[in-house]
């Protein structure tokens, strides 16, 4: 028979087992107990007579790391630990450990469930808060959330309870069974977990919770709580934690890469300071057989880069030019080389092409001075081979643009794999 | 949402990208190509300049 003892917060029942005297600390609404002396678990309410419902077995006593009737603080809420359950998944065999935590001021309790050395925080909510949908393979999005978020399903599975202590409000072994089944959804941190069968459905949010901040807010030891093995399906790695900030800075940097050379271009747009046409012509003086050109001079007005544009008349040949950029004034040239080579025909019905009679060079940082091109050509045509020549300063110098994508984006792409590896752990 | 949040975890990051950043914008705007100009000239000792060409006829 209940016999609250008036000392405030809570009373006792005594276990129709053995007779030990049971606290309880929701005098209101419990009506379940599991003795933690002898295994009974049994039904009292009000002052009705003890009906034992079952016995747990002596063989699967799991001892809880917080005290049943421990208080903690936990997102500004008083809780007491009231009940401690062991569940196990009737398929897989893995077995997780629940902390009721009774707040009078709450409807419902709020579960702390531990796994491998894991904790996460639920507390029961009404469907009517949000909508899960399906939006794809094991993807859920969940309307009526601010803002709508989108779920992975993590696992679904049925549970037997091997052991029990304390108090609840219900009874936990109607939930034993194939008939109940449990989702589970994921969004780390958070987690939603819905509880069916033919007559009722529950539905938790939850979201992890650190052992740290179990310990603190109960005042046990770390080394009281089970130590963490393997990987928390919801906790977030620490890389994990950089993707969004990642993702928002990669974007604004890859905005200003590209807006800087259009800013560049504004103040010094690229302009075409030299354009002739030469045709080659016998030497037999030279090394080469082909007379050597040279320009007439051209200003380059500003220090900075320089785009050599040279197109062939070259047709199934190809040629090799020799150029030098040399300043009048200083003698100091800047030498490349350019290779052309141009084939085409027709071949099984089919026309076909190989190479290109024009190409381009850049030269950067060139000072501001006069300056004029030889250009030493070599070909083994027989035939008189027109060159054209452009030359443009403040050339605008794509490959740096691609240069700094490129470097921007290592970063980001090794967090891209790393986050591949990590779901493809989570979710196999 | 502040378009900064969370930018305190990628500080490193942040820093690295922002002196590639300041080596891009030099290099723009002194017209210096980072990698592959075409120039294959090789400045000596003497000051004197060679290349890879077969000597060189100017005005």
């Amino acid at each position: 028979m209940k016999t609250p003892n008036n000392i405030g917060q809570h009373a006792t029942i005594k276990c129709p087992g053995c007779g030990v005297e049971i606290v309880y600390y929701d005098v209101q609404e419990s009506a379940y107990y599991a003795c933690s002396l002898c295994a009974t678990y049994f039904k009292q309410e009000h002052d009705d007579p003890a009906e034992v419902i079952k016995k747990f077995f002596p063989n699967e006593v799991a001892t809880p790391s917080i005290p049943l009737g421990s208080t903690g603080v936990i997102d500004s809420k008083t809780f007491t630990v009231v009940g401690f359950l062991q569940k196990r998944d009737t398929n897989h065999e893995a077995t997780w450990k629940e902390y009721l935590l009774f707040n009078p001021k709450l409807d419902n309790y709020h579960v702390l469930s531990e796994y491998n050395g894991h904790w996460t925080l639920l507390w029961h909510t009404d469907l009517s808060d949000f909508r899960i949908f399906p939006a794809g393979f094991s993807t859920y999005e969940i309307r009526g959330t601010d803002p709508t978020r989108t779920f992975s399903q993590y696992t679904t599975y049925s549970f037997e309870i091997p052991w029990a202590v304390g108090e609840f409000d219900w009874n936990i072994t109607a939930d034993e069974g194939p008939h109940m089944e449990v989702y589970e959804f994921i969004d780390p941190p958070a987690i939603i977990v819905t509880e069916e069968d033919a007559v009722k459905k529950d539905c938790y949010w939850g979201k992890f919770i650190d052992r740290t901040e179990v310990a603190a807010a109960f005042g046990v030891s770390m080394s009281d709580l089970p130590p963490k093995f393997g990987k928390g399906v919801l906790e977030i790695p620490k890389f994990m934690e950089q993707s969004r900030p990642l993702q928002r800075f990669t974007l604004l940097i890859l905005g200003l890469i590209v807006f800087v050379p259009m800013i560049i271009s504004m103040f010094s747009p690229a302009t075409k300071i030299f354009a002739a046409n030469y045709t080659t012509s016998k030497d037999t003086t030279t090394w080469s057989g082909i007379h050597p050109i040279v320009s007439e001079p051209f200003e380059v007005k500003k220090s900075g880069a320089l785009n050599l544009t040279f197109q062939t008349s070259i047709d199934n040949d190809w040629m090799e030019l020799s150029v030098s950029l040399v300043n009048n004034s200083t003698g100091k040239t800047y030498n490349f080389t350019k290779v052309f080579e141009y084939w085409h025909g027709y071949s099984d019905g089919e026309s076909w092409s190989e190479g290109d009679w024009e190409d381009d060079a850049s030269l950067s940082d060139i000072p501001k001075g006069v300056y004029h091109l030889n250009i030493y050509p070599y070909t083994e045509s027989a035939s008189p081979i027109n060159l054209g020549v452009i030359v443009e300063q403040n050339t605008v110098l794509y490959s740096n643009l691609i240069i700094m994508v490129l470097l921007v984006l290592i970063y980001p792409w090794i967090l891209h794999i790393k986050k591949s590896a990590h779901n493809g752990e989570l979710f196999g | 949402m502040n378009y900064f949040e969370g930018f305190q975890k990628i500080k490193y990051y942040i820093i690295a990208v922002s002196v590639f950043f300041a080596v891009y914008v030099w290099a723009g705007v002194t017209g210096t190509r980072l990698i592959g100009d075409d120039n294959d000239s090789k400045e000596e000792p003497n000051g004197k300049s060679h290349s890879s060409g077969n000597g060189f006829y100017h005005k």
